[in-house]
C-alpha cells in the first residue's frame, strides 16, 4: 500500500489508533475480526509513518512484527512488538526510522516493544533469549526491505535445521511446566489468567510454535491434515480459541488496560456484555464462567496430549521396550498403561475403566493415545454398559486409590466418567460464583476423593470403623451432584444418587446410607459452629438423626475431606476442634444404645402428644422445657396437674402432695431450684422418721424442681397419722434458710437408742467420681450403709462445694444405699479439677461414713 | 470513639450481629480465635485414640464505634451473648484515637 491510498483512507487524519479502536467496539466487532482488523490499523498506521519518512524504496531496512502482532492477534492493550531489522551500512537511518515510526506510537498511547538488530545480532541473541526466539516464530515483515525479512527467515529456519529442534522442545516444556505453576495456583482458579493459566491462550500457541519448529506445520490446519488432530478436536481447538479471543478482547476494554486475568470484578461485567443472564438454577455469571473453563479445558488437554506426543519422539523412555500384558487388551508398554484391542474394548467397555484402575493401584500413567482411544469410544457407547457391575467394581477401585487427582482427572477429560455416569455431566465446569469456591464442582468432587484418601493416615481410628468404604467413596464423590440446579442441592443429589445406586451394584441399605450421606453432608459442620453444643438435648436430636455410629464416622470424614477440597483457607483447626467436639458427644449418645432406641424416641412423642390434648395452647411454651426423663416417669394427667402447679411457684415456696401407696408413700415436691434444696429436703424427711426408698429428681429447663421421693415411716405411724402440714411447714422454713436441721437432727437422734446392724458383713462406704459417661454431667455414685441422716448428710456436703444436683437416682437395698447424682458446678460446669475431684471424693466419703450433721 | 472487642460463642455469632444491626452497629470485624480463659481445655480420650483441646474455639468481634453508644452497644452484646453458662466470653473497651477511611481520608467519626 503506498501513500497515495492511505491519504484516500484519510483514516488518521482523523483518528488516532485508540479511536480507531473504538470505533471497532462500538460496530461491535469481537474476537478475532477484531484482532486482526486491529492489527491492519496499526499496520497502516505504521506504514504511513515509515512512507512518510522513506519516500522511495528503503534498502537495508525492514520493520518487522513480532509475537502476537505478527501472527495479526493484536489485542487492545497488548504491546506492540516490533524488530526494526537493519543492514550494517544503515546505521545512520536507524534514528530516522525509529523517530518516525516509534515516537508516533508511543504519544498515541501505545506499548511498543522494540528492538534494533542486524541479522546476525538477531541470530546471536536467539541464542541467549528463548523468548525473543519464539516472537521470531511468528514474525511478519510490515515494510522497508522484504530481502533483509527474507535473509533472517532463512538463517532462523537454518539454525533449526541444524539440530537445534530439540533443544527448543525441550525448553518450551520447561516454561511450559513453569507458567502452569506459577498461574496455577488456587487464586488463579477463582480467576484464571485468559493468557498464562493452564488452558489459556498460551498453551496453544505453544503447540503451535513447537509444532512449526519440530514438523514445519504452519497452522491448526495443518496439524489436523497430518492426523496429530482429529476433526473434532480440531473444531472444539478452533471454538475455544476464538472463544477466549472473545473473553480477551472484553477483559481488555473493561480493565482499560493490559490485563489478561479475569478478576471477580469483572467477570459479570464481561457476563452481561456477552449476554449470559440469570435463570432460576444458575447465575449469569456462572454460565459465562463455566463457558470459560470447558474451553481452557479443551485447550489443557489438546496440550497435555501434544506434548506428550513430542515427549514420545524426542526422548527415549528409560522402561523396557517390552511390553507386558496386564489383561485382556490391557498392557504395560515402556511404563505407561496402553489399550491395545479397540474392537475387543467396544464390545466389553468394562476394560476401560479396568486400566483406569490399574493406574490408580499401580501409580502408572495412562498413554495419551489410549486417553484418545477412550474419548473415541466413548462418545457412543450403548447406554446399557452403566449397568455393567464389573466396570462399577473397577470404578470404585478407581476411587479408593486416588491418593492424587490424576486418575480422576483424566477419567473426566477422557468423558469415561460421565459416560458411565451422565449425571455428573452438568457438574463439568460448573462454578460457584463466591470467593472460597477455589475449584469448579466436577474438580471439587475429584479433589475431595483424593483428600478422603489422604485422611486414612491422620484419623486412622475412625477410618478402621468405617465398614463399608464404598458407599463412604461413592458420597465423597456424589455428595454437591445437586449443584446447579436451583439450590438445596443435599436433598437434590439424594434424590438422584438413589438412582445411581442401583446401576453402582448396591443394595437397599447401602443405597439408604449413600442418600443419607449426601442429603446431610453439611449437617456437622452447619450444627458444630452454628449450635449450642452444651445443650444435651440438641446432641441428642442429632444423634437420633444420624442413628448409626457408622454414618457417623462416614459424616465426619465427608465433612473434613470436603472442606479440604474446596479452598486453602477453609478447613482451619478452628472449625476442627468444634467439629471434634461435635463428633464425639454424638458418638458418645449413639454408644448409649436407650437414648437412640425408636421405641423411646415414639413413647417421647406420644407422651407429648397426649400433653398437648390435657394442657391445649400452652403446650407449645411449656413442652420444650420438660426433659424426656420426666416426661416417660409420669402419667399425661400428672404432668397436665405438675403444669398448672408450676404457675403458683414462687422462689420461697414448695409444693409438697403427699399419696399413700399402701407399701410406701410418694410425695410430689416442687419449689424453684436452689443450691442445696435437695439437701433440706432430706434432713426434713429425717427429722419427720421418713427414709427415702427411692427419688426421682427433675430439673426442668426453666429451673422448676419436680421431685418424687417415695418414703416409709421409721416409726410406726400410718399415712393418716401422719402432720404432713407440718412436715410441709418446716420444709418451707428450711428451704428458705430458717431452720437449724443440723442441732434439730442431733437432738432427735441421741435420744433415739443406738439401732443395732441386722447384717453382719461391714460394708464399705465408696465414692465414685466419674466424667467419662456423660459429656453433659460428672456423675458422683456414693455406695454406704444405711442410716437415717446419710442422704442429708451426703447432699448437704455437694451444697458446701456449691455443687447443683440435676438428676439423682436414689435406690436402697437391703441395708446398703446407692445414690448416683447427676451434677454440675456453680458455673454449670462438669467437675474436673483433679484436685477438687479428689478432695470432694474424701469429703463425700467421711459425709457417708459418720454422717456429719 | 472506642473499639469494643467481644470473644463469644462460635454459635451465637447470629444473635449478636443481628442485635448490632438492629442497634445501628454498621460494620464489625469477625474472626475465629482459640483460646481460654476460666473454662480451661480438655482432653477426650475415643476409642483409645487420645484428643487434646488446648484452646477452645472462639468468635472475635470488633467494631469502633462513638463513645456516647458505648454502653449501649456493650449491653447488646452482653444480651445477646448470654447463655449464662460459663464460656460465654469478654467484652473489652479500648481507647481509639483517630480513624481514617482509606478511600476517601475521612477522619474521625465521619469514618466510622
Amino acid at each position: 500500500m503506498n501513500q497515495s491510498l492511505l491519504a484516500e483512507k484519510g483514516v488518521f487524519d482523523i483518528l488516532t489508533p485508540r479511536q480507531a479502536l473504538a470505533s471497532l467496539w462500538n460496530k461491535g466487532l469481537s474476537g478475532s475480526d477484531l484482532i486482526q482488523q486491529y492489527s491492519s490499523i496499526i499496520d497502516d498506521f505504521i506504514r504511513e509513518k515509515f512512507f512518510s519518512c522513506f519516500p522511495s524504496a528503503s534498502k537495508g531496512l525492514c520493520l518487522v512484527a513480532l509475537g502476537g502482532y505478527g501472527r495479526c492477534e493484536l489485542f487492545p492493550y497488548s504491546d506492540i512488538d516490533l524488530l526494526l531489522l537493519y543492514d550494517k551500512g544503515q546505521k545512520a537511518a536507524i534514528e530516522k526510522a525509529t523517530e518516525a515510526v516509534f515516537y508516533p506510537l508511543w504519544d498515541a498511547g501505545l506499548e511498543v516493544g522494540h528492538g534494533v538488530r542486524t541479522v546476525k545480532a538477531c541470530m546471536e541473541d536467539i541464542k541467549r533469549d528463548f523468548f525473543f526466539m519464539v516472537s521470531l516464530l511468528d514474525a511478519r515483515p510490515i515494510c522497508g526491505d522484504e530481502g533483509l525479512f527474507t535473509k533472517l527467515s532463512e538463517e532462523f529456519n537454518a539454525y533449526f535445521r541444524q539440530g537445534a529442534r530439540k533443544k527448543f522442545a525441550q525448553d518450551m516444556m520447561l516454561h511450559r511446566t513453569k507458567r502452569h505453576e506459577r498461574f496455577g495456583d488456587h487464586t488463579y482458579l477463582l480467576e484464571p489468567n485468559i493468557k498464562e493459566s493452564r488452558g489459556g491462550l498460551r498453551d496453544l500457541h505453544a503447540i503451535l510454535w513447537t509444532g512449526k519448529v519440530l514438523f514445519s506445520l504452519r497452522n491448526l490446519n495443518d496439524f489436523c491434515q497430518e492426523g496429530l488432530l482429529n476433526k473434532e478436536e480440531f473444531e472444539a481447538l478452533e471454538q475455544a480459541r476464538d472463544y477466549l479471543f472473545i473473553v480477551r478482547n472484553r477483559l481488555h476494554h473493561a480493565s482499560g488496560r493490559k490485563n489478561d486475568r479475569l478478576f471477580f470484578e469483572y467477570q459479570e461485567e464481561i457476563a452481561k456484555a456477552l449476554r449470559f443472564y440469570d435463570s432460576s438454577d444458575i447465575l449469569g455469571v456462572e454460565k459465562f464462567m463455566r463457558n470459560v473453563h470447558r474451553n481452557m479445558q479443551v485447550i489443557s488437554v489438546a496440550s497435555d496430549l501434544f506434548f506428550e506426543h513430542v515427549q514420545d519422539i524426542l526422548l527415549p523412555s528409560t522402561h523396557p521396550a517390552s511390553a507386558t500384558a496386564i489383561d485382556k487388551a490391557i498392557e504395560i508398554l515402556k511404563g505407561k498403561i496402553v489399550l491395545t484391542d479397540r474392537r475387543l474394548v467396544e464390545e466389553r467397555p468394562y476394560i476401560m475403566m479396568k486400566a483406569f484402575a490399574v493406574a490408580a493401584k499401580e501409580n502408572l500413567p495412562i498413554h495419551h493415545l489410549t486417553r484418545r482411544l477412550v474419548s473415541s469410544i466413548c462418545k457412543d457407547l450403548d447406554p446399557k454398559w452403566r449397568n455393567s457391575k464389573k466396570s462399577a467394581k473397577y470404578f470404585i477401585e478407581v476411587l479408593l486409590h486416588s491418593k492424587d487427582s490424576r486418575v480422576l482427572d483424566q477419567m473426566l477429560e477422557s468423558g469415561l466418567l460421565t459416560a458411565f455416569i451422565p449425571e455428573f455431566e452438568h457438574l463439568r465446569a460448573l462454578v460457584i460464583h463466591d470467593v472460597y469456591h477455589v475449584n469448579t464442582v466436577d474438580r471439587h468432587l475429584i479433589e475431595s476423593v483424593v483428600q478422603l484418601n489422604l485422611l486414612r493416615e491422620k484419623y486412622p481410628s475412625i477410618f478402621q470403623n468405617v465398614r463399608d468404604e464404598k458407599v463412604l467413596f461413592l458420597a465423597t464423590l456424589f455428595h454437591d451432584i445437586g449443584k446447579g440446579m436451583g439450590g438445596r442441592h443435599a436433598q437434590k443429589g439424594a434424590k438422584i444418587v438413589r438412582k445411581i445406586g442401583p446401576r453402582l451394584g448396591l443394595n437397599e441399605a447401602q443405597i439408604d446410607d449413600l442418600c443419607f450421606l449426601v442429603e446431610n453432608h453439611l449437617y456437622l459442620i452447619d450444627n458444630a459452629t452454628r449450635r449450642d453444643l452444651e445443650d444435651e438435648s440438641l446432641i441428642l436430636k442429632f444423634a437420633r438423626h444420624i442413628r448409626k455410629i457408622d454414618r457417623l464416622n462416614m459424616l465426619y470424614l465427608i465433612t473434613i475431606a470436603d472442606s479440604l477440597a474446596t479452598g486453602p483457607n477453609v478447613w482451619n483447626e478452628w472449625k476442627e476442634a468444634l467439629l471434634l467436639e461435635v463428633y464425639h458427644k454424638i458418638a458418645h449418645l449413639l454408644e448409649q444404645n436407650d437414648l437412640v432406641d425408636p421405641d423411646r424416641i415414639a413413647a417421647v412423642n406420644w407422651m407429648k402428644e397426649k400433653v398437648r390434648g390435657l394442657i391445649g395452647n400452652e403446650a407449645e411454651d411449656m413442652l420444650p422445657a420438660l426433659p424426656e426423663d420426666y416426661l416417660l416417669s409420669f402419667t399425661p394427667q400428672a404432668i397436665s396437674m405438675h403444669m398448672s402447679m408450676k404457675k403458683e411457684l414462687r422462689s420461697d415456696k414448695v409444693i409438697c402432695v403427699p399419696e399413700d401407696r399402701i407399701n410406701y408413700w410418694s410425695i410430689l415436691l416442687m419449689a424453684k431450684d436452689r443450691t442445696g434444696l435437695l439437701s433440706k429436703i432430706c434432713g426434713t424427711f429425717a427429722l419427720y422418721n421418713l427414709s427415702i426408698l427411692q427419688a426421682q429428681i427433675f430439673t426442668l429447663k426453666d429451673g422448676t424442681v419436680v421431685d418424687v421421693l417415695d418414703v416409709r415411716s421409721r416409726s410406726e405411724t400410718s399415712f393418716s397419722e401422719m402432720h404432713w402440714e407440718n412436715l410441709c411447714k418446716d420444709l418451707q422454713m428450711a428451704i428458705i434458710d430458717r431452720l437449724g436441721l443440723n442441732h434439730r437432727l442431733a437432738e432427735k437422734f441421741s435420744r433415739l437408742p443406738q439401732k443395732e446392724h441386722k447384717v453382719s458383713i461391714y460394708r464399705k462406704t465408696k465414692v465414685l467420681i466419674d466424667n467419662s459417661q456423660s459429656d453433659f454431667f460428672t456423675i458422683i455414685e456414693v455406695y454406704a450403709q444405711d442410716s437415717p441422716c446419710l442422704l442429708y448428710s451426703v447432699t448437704k456436703t455437694l451444697a458446701e462445694f456449691n455443687i447443683n444436683i440435676h438428676k439423682a437416682k436414689i435406690g436402697t437395698s437391703a441395708d446398703q444405699v446407692v445414690d448416683v447424682f447427676y451434677v454440675l458446678d456453680g458455673l454449670g460446669q462438669k467437675i474436673e479439677d483433679e484436685q477438687l475431684t479428689k478432695e470432694l471424693e474424701k469429703a463425700l466419703e467421711y459425709a457417708a461414713t459418720s454422717c456429719v450433721l | 470513639m472506642k473499639k469494643i472487642e467481644a470473644i463469644i460463642k462460635p454459635f451465637k455469632l447470629d444473635d449478636v450481629k443481628d442485635a448490632l444491626y438492629e442497634v445501628g452497629v454498621k460494620g464489625m470485624t469477625v474472626s475465629e480465635v482459640k483460646g481460654h480463659g476460666r473454662q480451661k481445655g480438655h482432653k477426650e480420650i475415643y476409642r483409645g485414640a487420645e484428643y487434646v483441646v488446648d484452646f477452645i474455639p472462639k468468635i472475635k468481634i470488633e467494631i469502633i464505634v462513638d463513645a456516647e453508644i458505648v454502653e449501649q452497644v456493650v449491653d447488646t452484646i452482653r444480651n445477646a451473648a448470654n447463655t449464662g453458662k460459663i464460656g460465654d466470653g469478654k467484652i473489652f473497651v479500648l481507647p481509639v484515637d483517630d480513624v481514617i477511611r482509606v478511600r476517601t481520608g475521612e477522619r474521625g467519626k465521619d469514618a466510622i
